[in-house]
């Protein structure tokens, strides 16, 4: 089975094919270069690596978000689009677990991306061998609020990208960006999307709606 | 040249998740808009983040739809085109990674196109253009007077110093009460008023072909400020006459001196301002006294869609102008970069 892999929900971009859950070419970059001029370059080029034609990939998969509104948009977009044009199944994954995966090992893991004043996009994970389960729910939240549910788990390792700035202080972490070639492992955190219905996970809504909402209700 | 051009176009500059199929720059095959006027009336106003989410959500949806109703398959089509701007980025940004997506995956060449140009050709779906030619382009986000000599030639002759048309109907409308989007209700409003506040008309330096509405939009709003702060009663469909009088007056001055010293016999008035009867009427009237061929386009070719895209695109198809894989969308181009 060939997976033609995308994640561009923050600066990191990361693109794959695999064969049979296996990295056969993957293109990763930390640049800061936007990803709507280079994400279809990169893929052209993924194909032009293993020789596979268009009609060789199996599925797709995408790193639905949290991330970068813009960022995430951009890989649903064309994720949804390839998935459509070249008629093959649409999976995603969460942002945060790909970068989980992608450290390559087992243990309490808890990614977090910046979500500005002190916030963090985050979950927390329990990565075990070929077992991958979600302990806390991904979503937005206080970094304090994260911090003080990872307690709970002595040892668990906080993953961030340290080439970026956090709002908070996040203490001592460990340096990861994704390495999307990776979710194939874990066929659990892989989700099965319609491709008309598929949506972004912003885990927040938009400033606009949540201040319309706010007036409503006073 | 025998050879039938079929373009797929996509359109997602602004509020409006479009795809169309058009034959030979012409003859529409299909043309699917789904607007989000509904949702973005809540705010006042389009929210251009809200865009860019309800984009992603109809993306590939119009895409299918526009196929289906054409009756026609991926292989049949000869391009994709897509707007590369100028617009919302985010918002565009969807339709442009879908478009490069769909003609990477179909082996398709990519068009892009810039939305006013777009605006132009939607007159190309009933008639052919004559040149040269004088057209003026009034919305949401623009206001510009250009001069074309033949296809695909532009130069800009007059553009607005501050806010588009159409956002100083909405804004206007916003003051006196009305909903969002501003333009249908004074125009509609306005027919049972009169010019009775006669506010000022910008025209600018004498001989300009430049716009200015944000002093109009304030004389109106400081004279409804003062009226209130007096207790006098304001009568709406004369603010609102007063207002699109003023706006129609310089609009159609502007352009009629632009016509008439560039020596051309067409104009076409294009872009949603374009609906608004006074206005159309005022052209309709000086046209024939003048002796100039106008058209504006129906309804539902002057506010976005993506059968204008593929009119534009027709062209550039011929011309071979392809974009790349590496295409970005962009907040603001200028139209003279597609002059050909």
């Amino acid at each position: 089975m060939i997976s033609l892999l995308i994640d561009t929900s923050n600066r990191p971009l990361s693109v794959a094919m695999n064969r049979d859950g296996y990295c056969l070419a993957e293109i990763n970059t930390t640049v800061k270069k936007t990803h709507s001029a280079t994400l279809m370059v990169y893929i052209n080029e993924l194909f032009e690596m293993t020789g596979y034609k268009r009609g060789d990939v199996d599925r797709i998969i995408v790193a639905r978000g949290p991330g970068s509104y813009t960022g995430v948009r951009i890989g649903v977009t064309v994720a949804k689009t390839l998935a459509q044009a070249l008629d093959i199944d649409l999976y995603s994954v969460s942002s945060l677990a790909v970068i989980a995966a992608s450290t390559g090992r087992d243990g309490i893991m808890t990614p977090m991306f910046d979500g500005r004043r002190g916030n963090v996009y985050t979950s927390i994970y329990r990565l075990n061998d070929k077992s991958f389960e979600e302990v806390m729910e991904a979503g937005y939240m206080s970094l304090d609020t994260v911090l003080s549910q990872l307690k709970k788990y002595d040892g668990g390792i906080i993953l961030a990208d340290a080439l970026e700035k956090f709002s908070g202080n996040l203490g001592t972490y460990t340096h990861a960006t994704p390495r999307i070639s990776t979710v194939e492992k874990f066929e659990s955190i892989l989700r099965r999307e319609d491709v008309h219905q598929m949506v972004p996970e912003y885990l927040k809504i938009s400033e606009a709606e949540k201040n319309w909402m706010e007036r409503k209700q006073s | 040249m025998n050879e039938e051009v079929i373009i797929l176009s996509i359109e997602t500059s602004c509020d409006e998740t479009a795809c169309s199929i058009v034959r030979n720059g012409n003859e529409i095959l299909s043309n699917v808009v789904v607007s989000q006027i509904e949702s973005h009336k809540r705010f006042g106003g389009v929210v251009p983040e809200v865009a860019s989410r309800h984009h992603v959500e109809t993306i590939t949806v119009v895409i299918e739809e526009a196929l289906e109703e054409a009756e026609l398959v991926p292989e049949d089509l000869s391009a994709v085109a897509v707007t590369e701007g100028p617009g919302l980025i985010g918002a565009l940004l969807v339709g442009i990674n879908a478009a490069k997506a769909f003609s990477f995956a179909h082996d398709l060449p990519l068009i892009p196109v810039h939305h006013i140009a777009g605006h132009i050709y939607a007159n190309q779906l009933e008639e052919d253009l004559e040149f040269p030619l004088i057209s003026l382009i009034v919305s949401g986000g623009h206001t510009e007077l250009i001069y074309m000599k033949n296809h695909m030639s532009f130069e800009v002759i007059g553009e607005t110093r501050d806010d588009a048309v159409g956002e100083a109907y909405d804004k206007v409308a916003r003051v006196i009460g009305l909903p969002y989007p501003g333009g249908p209700h004074i125009d509609r409003l306005s027919r049972e008023g009169e010019d009775t506040f006669n506010f000022p008309r910008p025209y600018l330096e004498p001989g300009s072909y430049d716009f200015s509405f944000s002093g109009l939009k304030s004389s109106v709003i400081n004279t409804l400020h003062n009226h209130r702060q007096k207790d006098l009663t304001i009568d709406k469909a004369d603010v609102a006459r007063s207002f699109q009088e003023s706006v129609v007056d310089v609009l159609t001055k502007k352009t009629m001196l632009a016509v008439e010293n560039y020596g051309v016999e067409n104009l076409i008035i294009a872009g949603g301002v374009a609906a608004n009867s006074g206005l159309r009427a005022r052209f309709e009237m000086l046209c024939q006294e003048q002796g100039i061929k106008l058209s504006i386009p129906q309804l539902k070719y002057c506010t976005d869609n993506a059968a204008m895209i593929g009119a534009a695109a027709y062209h550039l198809y011929n011309k071979n102008a392809f974009g790349r894989l590496d295409l970005n969308g962009r907040n603001f181009i200028d139209i003279e970069e597609y002059s050909m």
